[in-house]
């Protein structure tokens, strides 16, 4: 019986597998980018190429309602369908922020598991510091965890107010729409 | 009799096989259904190539030239009215007569009453430095000879509407002081953008606090900002743009309609 059910589990990761390998990936991405646009999102300018189990874009540039909001170097789409995730590498945003925030972020890797379907995570790094990124569809409810840098600190103080000091000495920004 | 293949081995690729059949094959079926081009953003407009006027005289000729290519169109079907000459003026308002000439033959001149047309423009009124022209339900305004050292710029009316100019100086201290610290924008002006379907027509000020910096500038609420040094607005992205490079401008004109008039307010920034 348990040889059954490890042979069909065998059978059945292999046909996933296979299935993930096999998936155009760039048409998804187009398929995204049509979704997007519906947001008044739009990523052009980027280069794609596809992988076995991953597709990596480089140098995107991201606009929304028109304004160019930040444009990155790489980024890496996992979609194994119970684990995607998006990275990305030298993210520039808008200098519109610069009066709010430093605008350049190392590495932003946004991930979703279906072992926990409602919450999207995010992990930030960056000329601000870092940041760890949680967002619950179920309560709309978007949290930042942030450990401001030097820069952020003493450089950017009026946005240092946005957020606010829990009992562990981090900083908390949390809004729910 | 001896076996020459593992049966069991065979069935398992056998099966393997298959299954990578039939993932081909669905991914195949939903790669004919997805859509097989991206979305790629418009061609962008260049902003900053326009801000290279540094004085008034020649902000009036951009002006000008602006106008005349707004009115390319229709000026190209007859003659055009920048070509024409108003050599003198008789009565007031709806009664009286124009003496008009053209560039090319400017001693050759024609007497115009109020009604009349010449070259497809008619007289609709006198006024004290010039007559204003009308065609195709737009009015086009000519100043008299010796009057248009003055106003150059004066030869444009679109939609019922006279073009008026005014000058204003603005610190750069302010300015800086305001684009490191956008929150005081918004503390002193309120401006939202407004369409006309789902195409942004300029962007309207809906409040401008009293005294503030941002009075001194000549907004006045209700005023619709349609285009700055000629580019018109029509995304938030080109303002934003207009903001990014706003301490590379020496001048900015914006033009803004007001009341249902287009008004120009230049500001000079030192």
């Amino acid at each position: 019986m348990v040889k059954k059910i490890l042979k069909f589990l065998l059978f059945f990761f292999f046909f996933i597998f296979a299935l993930i390998a096999f998936m155009p990936k760039e048409s998804f991405y187009f398929l995204l980018e049509k979704e997007l646009k519906e947001f008044e999102i739009v990523i052009s300018n980027e280069a794609l190429h596809e992988n076995l189990f991953s597709l990596n874009v480089q140098n995107l540039e991201l606009n929304t309602k028109g304004i160019e909001s930040a444009v990155a170097r790489n980024a890496e789409i996992t979609l194994l369908l119970f684990y995607n995730s998006i990275d990305l590498e030298d993210v520039q945003i808008s200098s519109l922020i610069d009066a709010y925030a430093p605008s350049k972020v190392d590495t932003l890797e946004i991930s979703y598991t279906i072992l926990n379907p409602l919450v999207v995570y995010a992990k930030a790094s960056g000329d601000f510091g870092e940041a760890k990124i949680t967002f619950e569809f179920l309560e709309r409810k978007l949290q930042a965890i942030v450990k401001p840098s030097k820069v952020m600190l003493t450089q950017y103080q009026k946005s240092m107010r946005m957020l606010q000091k829990d009992e562990n000495g981090e900083y908390v920004y949390a809004k729910t729409f | 009799m001896q076996k020459l293949s593992n049966t069991n081995l065979i069935t398992l690729v056998s099966k393997l096989l298959v299954l990578l059949l039939i993932a081909k094959v669905i991914s195949l079926g939903i790669w004919w259904y997805l859509p097989s081009e991206g979305v790629e953003l418009n061609a962008k407009k260049s902003y900053l190539s326009k801000y290279q006027r540094v004085s008034f005289s020649n902000m009036l000729k951009v002006q000008k030239k602006s106008a005349v290519q707004s009115q390319q169109r229709e000026e190209i079907k007859a003659y055009n009215i920048n070509n024409l000459v108003l050599k003198g003026l008789y009565g007031s308002r709806f009664e009286g007569f124009a003496i008009i000439a053209k560039k090319a033959t400017p001693k050759k001149t024609e007497i115009v009453a109020v009604g009349e047309s010449y070259e497809g423009y008619k007289l609709k009124e006198i006024e004290l430095s010039g007559v204003l022209f009308t065609k195709s339900a737009k009015e086009y305004k000519l100043l008299l000879e010796e009057s248009k050292t003055k106003f150059t710029g004066s030869i444009t009316r679109v939609e019922n509407e006279v073009e008026e100019i005014s000058q204003k100086e603005v610190s750069r201290q302010d300015i800086q002081t305001y684009s490191s610290n956008p929150a005081l924008i918004w503390k002193d002006i309120g401006i939202r953008e407004k369409k006309n379907g789902n195409d942004i027509i300029g962007f309207e000020v809906t409040r401008v606090k009293p005294h503030s910096k941002m009075a001194t500038l000549g907004l006045k609420k209700s005023d619709l900002i349609i285009k700055a040094n000629n580019i018109p607005l029509t995304s938030i992205n080109s303002v934003l743009k207009l903001y990014k490079d706003i301490d590379k401008i020496n001048t900015l004109a914006l033009t803004i309609q007001r009341n249902n008039e287009e008004k120009e307010i230049i500001y000079e920034i030192r």
